[in-house]
């Protein structure tokens, strides 16, 4: 008798995970009035799309709104092509969801705020959330006699020898741009990009890179002081500066400027409350409420403040620096990324 | 218990073991509900992809095996669990034969103290060697101190290999101790009486007998390690990926789901060739090729 009773504790719960498991793929009857929208995780970024975006337009539209995370593009094309789509706005990078518009992500109406954005930035399935720059740091505890002064310096060993902080990740966020720019390439003749030369740029300090295989990471090895250069996104860096790194300065050459999008999946059961929430975010007073909370560039151009304090030390879209900014070509990445991301990969595993 | 199994006729015998048997395919029901839903389903789906995305065909196998870096990022993980297995069998070896010859209590003692990081979280036990292997670290001051500065093993293949050899400890340890305790010492001394010097009986005689599980506890180690993620990601470096990593990148950066299903098969059929080729070795008769032949 003992024994039946232990036995049927595991035996029921395995058949009530089985029927769970079956229940869950036929009574998908979320309310309307709910949304859910997913960033990266709790941190400066996610915390300021929250508090900038989230959490007013709950209280505007009386919605409820749940934050997943962390945005995943494999998991989106999953839930597409599986009929299954939990996901109504999605945070990601604007070349996926323009090679796939239409196919993975949906097309978004911004009405009149389509001359808000910087020029080709927007896109008929994405819509830009936050601009960075990608800016080069040194470490202060390194080089405090003899800093580095400009971009090439990154890839001379000989005159700043030391490990220098790259991510790993595929280099969307303005990492060949740099490498060109180094190499003496003009603003205005970097595209189409000359992917081999620019792995070749970085194949003199390949020995000295630090791969980072998420941005926690690079900002973890630059606050424990464990590298002397690094390139970096700039809202990671303003992090960093936070996180107590303050040995790290910033030398303010050429800025590749790339941006982080918002995108509805393709069959989200939600779309006209999600194209209502991504306008409402791209509104200039959200867009700088975010940009004041976590140290991006605000995505409307009519957006209006200035940064200030540790923000301000990393900042490459005040005024003065805004000529050094160089735009990346989302029609060329989004061609493009496939063969990035397989040259990419292929150089650093090698 | 003897008594009352000699006391029973041998029909109530008989029909307590068809109870038990019928009653094994119940308790075998859960596992294999959550296998066949939870593991065999997706398995089945990732392999059909890796023949059917883009196309059907052997695309994504060419193009696998045509691939320069697929294929040496395959070897380099093949040689790491090898390397990893090795040196965890070394050090592991001398402990489980220590375990045995131990009293009792010493023996309670050794067997936590394997198992104490085995119920350590393996995050945290993964933070504590990016502390211990980063620059500055115990690891580079050690080294620093006894003349062999500058080695920073974090960020390398060597570094995430030596905490992977940490994390597979207990399992080699307790497959190996589980095979030496049956190992019947009286063979030790009866080799002894015949004249063998005590290492001769050791190599001839106690080494073969404990093979078995020297091979069980390897190829544990060793297929664990094929497949290790988290630790290569956390501690290793991009620079040198492993094959998990590399499937991570094709499947998150490409999307590209066939080819990171056929690096996944390949690795499977690694895998069940090492579980197939130790399952035909493993036996005791086979470990002790004289002691039969002499039998």
């Amino acid at each position: 008798m003992q024994r039946t009773k232990l036995l049927a504790i595991p035996l029921v719960g395995t058949v009530m995970s089985l029927l769970a498991a079956c229940g869950g793929s036929a009574g998908t009857t979320a309310t309307p009035q709910a949304l859910t929208f997913v960033s990266y995780g709790a941190g400066a970024y996610q915390n300021g799309q929250q508090q900038a975006w989230v959490d007013p337009f709950q209280k505007q539209k009386g919605v409820k709104i749940t934050i997943d995370a962390p945005s995943d593009n494999a998991k989106l094309k999953t839930m597409v092509e599986a009929g299954k789509v939990t996901w109504d706005v999605v945070d990601t990078d604007p070349f996926f969801a323009m090679k796939y518009c239409g196919k993975y992500t949906d097309t978004i109406d911004v009405g009149d705020l389509k001359p808000n954005f910087p020029p080709g930035t927007l896109s008929d399935c994405a819509v830009p959330a936050a601009f960075f720059g990608l800016i080069f740091m040194y470490n202060t505890n390194t080089y405090g006699t003899n800093p580095p002064t400009r971009l090439a310096d990154f890839f001379d060993a000989k005159k700043f020898p030391g490990k220098r902080s790259i991510s790993g990740s595929i280099p969307t966020n303005g990492r060949l741009e740099a490498a060109l720019l180094a190499d003496g390439v003009a603003p205005d003749q970097l595209y189409p990009l000359d992917i081999k030369r620019a792995l070749e740029v970085y194949g003199r300090v390949k020995p000295d890179i630090a791969f980072a295989q998420t941005y926690g990471q690079q900002q973890q090895t630059m606050v424990g002081n464990q590298a002397d250069l690094a390139l970096l996104p700039s809202a990671r860096a303003y992090s960093v500066l936070k996180a107590g790194g303050t040995s790290w300065k910033p030398v303010w050459d050429k800025v590749p400027v790339t941006w982080d999008a918002l995108v509805i999946p393709k069959g989200s059961p939600h779309k006209d409350l999600a194209q209502q929430f991504i306008q409402f975010a791209s509104q200039p007073a959200q867009a700088q409420g975010f940009a004041n909370l976590s140290g991006i560039g605000a995505a409307n151009t009519a957006a209006t403040g200035s940064s200030t304090g540790l923000m301000a030390e990393v900042d490459p879209f005040t005024a003065e620096r805004k000529p050094k900014q160089v735009l990346l070509n989302a029609d060329w990445w989004a061609q493009n990324i496939d063969n990035v991301t397989a040259a990419w990969t292929n150089w650093m595993s090698g | 218990m003897a008594t009352t199994m000699a006391t029973a006729s041998s029909d109530t015998i008989r029909v307590r073991r068809t109870a038990v048997r019928a009653w094994v395919g119940w308790f075998v029901l859960p596992a294999t509900a959550l296998l066949l839903v939870f593991f065999f389903y997706p398995l089945v789906i990732i392999i059909w992809r890796s023949f059917s995305d883009p196309q059907v065909g052997l695309s994504n196998y060419t193009a696998l095996l045509n691939d320069d870096v697929s294929v040496r990022v395959l070897a380099r993980t093949l040689y790491t669990a090898l390397i990893v297995a090795l040196c965890t069998l070394l050090i592991s070896y001398p402990y489980a034969y220590a375990m045995t010859k131990a009293g009792r209590r010493a023996r309670g003692v050794m067997t936590v103290l394997v198992l104490l990081p085995f119920w350590t979280s393996l995050m945290a036990r993964n933070f504590a060697w990016y502390l211990l292997e980063q620059r500055g670290g115990l690891i580079e001051q050690l080294l620093a101190a006894v003349g062999i500065p500058g080695v920073v093993l974090l960020g390398s293949v060597t570094g995430a290999a030596v905490a992977m050899v940490q994390v597979m400890l207990p399992y080699m340890v307790l497959s190996l101790y589980s095979s030496m305790e049956n190992i019947d010492r009286r063979l030790l001394d009866a080799a002894c009486s015949l004249g063998a010097p005590r290492l001769t009986a050791f190599r001839k005689v106690y080494l073969p007998l404990s093979l078995p599980g020297v091979l069980s506890g390897f190829s544990l180690v060793f297929i664990m390690t094929l497949g290790f993620y988290i630790t290569p990601t956390l501690l290793g470096s991009p620079q040198q990926a492993l094959v998990s990593q590399l499937i991570a990148s094709r499947v998150n950066g490409l999307l590209d789901f066939g080819g990171g299903g056929a690096l996944g098969a390949v690795l499977l059929v690694i895998t069940l060739l090492v579980l197939f080729t130790v399952g035909r070795t493993v036996r005791p008769a086979a470990a002790l090729p004289q002691a039969v032949d002499r039998g």
